[in-house]
């Protein structure tokens, strides 16, 4: 758990540092912001590169890709049929008192 | 869309040069430092990007705070569900949970399953929180007609801020927007807590 602490601390402070760094520098030009939207889909693509570079290199999950996929699906279509219930929840109890 | 190809593209490069063994020994011996560091960097990005939008602040204001709290729900129910997928299927609850809180944030959530729990982990996370963005661009039209607005804004979870939101705006209404948008940034903020918490149970 000590680890998770850590792992969250480290994203949080990193998260902010950048967003203190951007409001002190204050307005960016248009070639900046092009510049930092290209870094985050480079990030993205390089993690994605090492994160599969981790699953190809691991047997046990490659011979069961079609398995996990199965499982995955399960997950999403729970995790969104979940939150529009509590989305409608959400509105009775707020929304349709009249006060809202 | 296209960024989806990018990702999937950059996915299956990895799978295959890790199943031919082609990665150089430092790479694999170092990979999680890697990970970890990469992800504090793209953390840092993000802010430096989050730092130009000034509108966030300001549009919450305007919207009121009891619509801060939908975005609370939607999380509460994504996990809920994912709780029940584990139940039934007889995965490690914790992990289950952990997938859900990716509400669609597909990158960030499976690098960090991958760097905290394992490969499987993390590729069900990328997995599942694709599958999340493309269904709900589907599901969309009948979300709005059987559970109304405000429930539209619910399958996108933390990509209403951005991939997703046009698709909100198109059938829910542009009145819409501003909630969306607040919605997937508050969600957005919560996978970075929310995922390493419940991989950590």
């Amino acid at each position: 758990m000590d680890g998770m602490v850590t792992y969250i601390g480290l994203l949080f402070i990193s998260l902010i540092v950048g967003v203190a760094a951007g409001l002190l520098k204050g307005r960016f030009s248009g070639r900046l912001k092009k510049y930092v939207s290209s870094a985050i889909t480079c990030m993205v693509f390089v993690l994605i590169l090492l994160m599969g570079l981790k699953t190809g290199s691991n047997e046990a999950v490659i011979n069961n890709l079609g398995l996990y996929g199965l499982q995955s699906l399960l997950i999403t279509v729970c995790a969104i049929l979940g939150s529009i219930v509590f989305a409608m929840l959400f509105e009775r109890l707020f929304f349709k008192d009249g006060t809202g | 869309m296209s960024i989806i190809l990018i990702i999937l593209l950059a996915l299956a490069i990895g799978i295959v040069a890790g199943v031919m063994g082609i990665m150089p020994p430092s790479v694999e011996s170092n990979i999680d430092t890697l990970i970890m560091v990469m992800l504090c960097l793209l953390l840092f990005v993000i802010g430096l990007d989050m730092s130009q939008n000034k509108s966030v602040i300001k549009e919450m204001r305007h919207i009121g705070w009891k619509m801060v709290l939908l975005p609370v729900f939607i999380a509460a129910g994504s996990i809920l569900g994912a709780l029940v997928a584990g139940l039934i299927m007889r995965m490690d609850l914790g992990n289950a949970m952990a997938i859900g809180a990716g509400f669609g944030w597909y990158s960030l959530s499976a690098v960090m399953l991958t760097g905290l729990v394992g490969a499987q982990i993390g590729t069900m996370a990328l997995l599942s929180n694709i599958f999340r963005e493309m269904l709900s661009v589907v599901i969309m039209p009948l979300v709005v007609k059987y559970c109304g607005k405000i429930a539209a804004i619910a399958p996108g979870g933390a990509t209403t801020m951005d991939t997703t939101l046009p698709v909100v705006v198109r059938y829910a209404g542009s009145e819409m927007s501003v909630i969306s948008f607040v919605s997937g940034v508050t969600l957005s903020m919560l996978v970075i807590v929310l995922v390493p918490f419940f991989a950590g149970l």
